[in-house]
């Protein structure tokens, strides 16, 4: 009897909870209001937990004012909305309702916009309209969306293909050039400068990409049992060119190193020597037009730190998980003038079957990944044929 | 709406009457171990009840709650695009999917993503958990209740080969383990709010192990164990206070297993089996084999044997002395964990090859084999006398096919 009174308990519960009168009712704006409120630590989250409810049940006519909704908010609200898109469009295509596309495409124009917000209604497009991406890519080469714009540069390194193949170089060379000034991802400008070279045409990748070619290393200091990382090395307390210190193999100095990789990669192995396990330091200069705020950019096969001007900005423990241009980004002030860049790069010991590399590349670039040049650059020195 | 009602409530009635669920990796217990059988014979055309087609990857399991099944996926160029989605049990139709952009960075060795993690459910929430730190809680009808980017929480919290941790639901907390080389964790969080109870450092190393489940003599007394790579830890769920802790080197992926009060972790030496203790106490080495110790796939127990894939074979071995009592060379190589249905085991492949194999008092034997001719990564749950199997692009039901006239979902 008390199992039945239970199970009838728990019923009518569930029953009750569900009942239509419950269902919350807000307009859009309200709901989108509360959804900005969310915060870190499930701030705002019940609230929100009942705003959502109410703006799933909003017609699909009315998604480019959802849309618009995730203008200037953070990644959280904008996952909330995300996620109740998924509810209203599965609830339109119950009903059989249509996608309201032109207001779509002008939400898509309008760069203004948030950038996923801008990407979504692109994509809905395409599921009714294959051929939206002839209307919209050929001007997204700028485009404030990292996709359009990858898209936009996609379609027309595939024009330039297509022109180098049938034999037309002026046009390929303008089409390359176009993705080449664009594009921002390493796949594209590597094969865009690629193609211009072939084409008769000088193009210097690292100063395009804002890589410093330019260091002064030092080492080897011990890495025993990782023990180097935490290890405060006489160059993390002071840069000084003329100093010699006691390292793992005997007494070290600073050396100067040129990278000639059009990567701009490092190899302490070349500069300092094939020292295992062990941890060493690359300083390098960079004078800035301006104070300014930049992004640092980071590819590093080992554990690694990063100051800039004496601050700790970077500090990943991670070891053998390959390296990619632009696998670490911090944001960094640069005074104008001198700046300082120092690198702790901490070789760990080898495991079996996986290369081991001791090496690191870094660029300095806007938060678009457009590169910002030290004011005393040298010239990049001829690029290094790889075997 | 008034389907949904309906719907829920049955499956209350589910849950009340005891319905096989499946609600966490490896199981509700995390042992691995169904006691109903599930189809020995199966393959692309055959005891497939349903399958279903997936947005995009997953290594994550399925779980079973009542009669749906809930899996999360990701994909996208950028490997930033999530989901979560939720299924009829019986029909295999798709009851809903909710999208998610990932807000923390998505580094992964190419082998696995960002759906890594297998969701968690007490029976009325879901918690999943991505390699991006996005830990989003649901409920069964996908309204979402809350939302954590524990990334930009705990900036740092990430690993060059991705996360692969489950998350586990111990009473009304939450707990999540991100052991990384960078910035490294456990959180406890209120499973209603989705805000903290505590926060933890942990050692800064690689780890892809899964939390369990310590039952104490009451729901109060239960405790959470982090496998640490460096740390064996059992702590309290509510507050995150260490009741015992050992320096270990424990396995990094392979996950522990509970059998009575013993309790077997994976590590550097070998399997090792510990006797839990009373009173906070730590638990006692009872002995140590590196044969049994597992390479990737987490071990389960059947009966008195600990079963673990070591090197290409499945090692059987005493619980209570450690010692090999048999052996079975099997295909591999395996991501799956074992899991166990009606007394039988199901080792599945990375080819799709699914080997099922009875136990004995000696060695163990190789009962089908099964080709689904598919990528599995994941290990399969195993609910109501099916399994439910999750490749790269499909999730799959292995039970006697249903009956045609079924009606459409809604999606």
């Amino acid at each position: 009897m008390t199992f039945v009174l239970m199970l009838f308990s728990l019923l009518t519960t569930a029953f009750a909870a569900e009942s239509p009168a419950s269902t919350p009712s807000m307009p859009i704006q309200a709901s989108l209001a509360v959804l900005r409120q969310v915060g870190p630590d499930g701030k705002g989250s019940a609230e929100a937990a009942r705003a959502w409810k109410a703006l799933v049940t909003t017609d699909i006519h009315q998604l480019p004012e959802i849309l618009a909704g995730m203008d200037g908010s953070n990644a959280l609200m904008r996952n909330w909305v995300r996620s109740a898109i998924d509810d209203i469009l599965e609830r339109a295509r119950v009903d059989k309702k249509q996608l309201p596309v032109a207001a779509l495409e002008i939400f898509v124009r309008d760069t203004h916009h948030n950038s996923q917000a801008r990407r979504l209604a692109y994509e809905l497009i395409l599921t009714v309209d294959a051929k939206a991406a002839d209307r919209f890519l050929p001007n997204m080469t700028d485009d404030p969306s990292p996709e359009l714009r990858r898209d936009a540069i996609a379609r027309i390194l595939k024009q330039a293909d297509k022109a180098h193949e049938e034999g037309q170089k002026d046009e390929a060379r303008r089409l390359y050039q176009k993705s080449f000034a664009s594009a921002r991802e390493q796949d594209h400008i590597d094969k865009a400068a690629r193609r211009l070279r072939e084409l008769g045409q000088q193009v210097d990748l690292p100063k395009h990409l804002g890589l410093i070619l330019e260091w002064k290393l030092i080492g080897p200091f011990s890495n025993a049992k990782k023990k180097g990382v935490e290890t405060v090395y006489p160059p993390e307390k002071q840069l000084d060119f003329g100093a010699s210190y006691d390292g793992a193999a005997g007494k070290v100095t600073w050396t100067d190193y040129t990278s000639k990789d059009e990567h701009g990669l490092v190899d302490l192995t070349k500069g300092i020597g094939a020292h295992k396990v062990s941890v060493g330091y690359a300083a390098g200069e960079f004078a800035s037009a301006a104070d300014q705020v930049v992004e640092v950019r980071v590819g590093c096969y080992n554990a690694f730190k990063l100051w800039v001007n004496g601050e700790l900005v970077l500090d990943r423990g991670d070891e053998f998980t390959g390296m990619r241009l632009d696998h670490y980004v911090a944001k960094a002030h640069l005074k104008q003038g001198k700046n300082t860049l120092l690198i702790k790069d901490c070789r760990g010991e080898s495991q079996p079957g996986v290369p081991d590399f001791w090496q690191f590349q870094l660029r300095i670039c806007d938060a678009n990944g457009v590169a910002i040049l030290s004011t005393t650059r040298p010239a990049s020195p001829a690029p290094e044929k790889k075997s | 709406m008034k389907c949904g009602r309906i719907a829920c409530s049955a499956g209350l009635v589910v849950l009340i009457l005891g319905g096989a669920d499946w609600k966490q990796y490896r199981g509700s217990d995390s042992t691995g171990v169904a006691t109903e059988p599930a189809p020995t014979r199966f393959g692309a055309d055959q005891n497939v009840a349903w399958k279903a087609d997936l947005p995009d990857r997953g290594l994550s399991s399925p779980i079973v709650v009542g009669d749906r099944v809930f899996l999360t996926a990701s994909g996208g160029l950028q490997h930033d695009r999530l989901f979560i989605l939720g299924f009829d049990a019986k029909t295999g139709h798709r009851l809903w999917q909710r999208s998610f952009w990932g807000t923390g960075p998505t580094d992964a060795h190419p082998k696995t993503c960002m759906a890594a993690p297998t969701p968690a459910s007490d029976g009325r929430h879901l918690v999943a958990l991505f390699a991006t730190d996005d830990l989003i809680c649901l409920d069964l009808e996908g309204n979402v209740l809350w939302m954590r980017s524990l990334y930009e929480e705990n900036p740092g919290a990430t690993d060059g080969r991705g996360l692969a941790s489950s998350p586990v639901i111990v009473g009304q907390t939450v707990v999540v383990h991100l052991e990384t080389q960078n910035t490294s964790l456990a959180l406890g969080i209120d499973l209603k709010t989705g805000s903290n109870r505590w926060r933890i450092d942990r050692a800064r190393m690689y780890n892809w192990t899964s939390p369990i489940i310590l039952p104490g003599k009451t729901r109060a007394d239960n405790l959470v164990l982090l496998q640490g790579t460096e740390r064996l830890s059992a702590c309290d769920p509510i507050t995150g206070r260490e009741v015992w802790g050992i320096k270990r080197n424990s396995d990094p992926i392979a996950s522990s297993v509970l059998a009575g009060n013993i309790l077997f972790v994976p590590g550097e030496k070998g399997l090792a089996a510990f006797e839990l203790q009373p009173n906070g106490a730590a638990p006692k080495l009872l002995w140590e084999n590196v044969k049994l110790n597992p390479v990737t796939a987490s071990p389960l127990v059947l009966g008195d044997r600990i079963y673990s894939l070591h090197n290409g074979f499945l090692v059987a071995g005493d619980v209570k002395t450690g010692e090999v009592r048999g052996q079975l060379r099997l295909k591999g190589p395996f991501s799956a964990s074992l899991v166990a249905a009606g007394g039988l085991i199901y080792c599945l492949n990375e080819s799709g090859l699914a080997q099922v194999v009875k136990p004995t008092d000696k060695e163990p034997v190789l009962v089908e084999s099964n080709s689904l001719a598919d990528t599995i990564l994941s290990t399969p749950a195993v609910a109501g006398g099916a399994l439910y199997i999750r490749s790269d692009k499909r999730l799959w039901k292995i039970a006697k096919p249903i009956s045609p006239g079924t009606p459409p979902d809604r999606g």
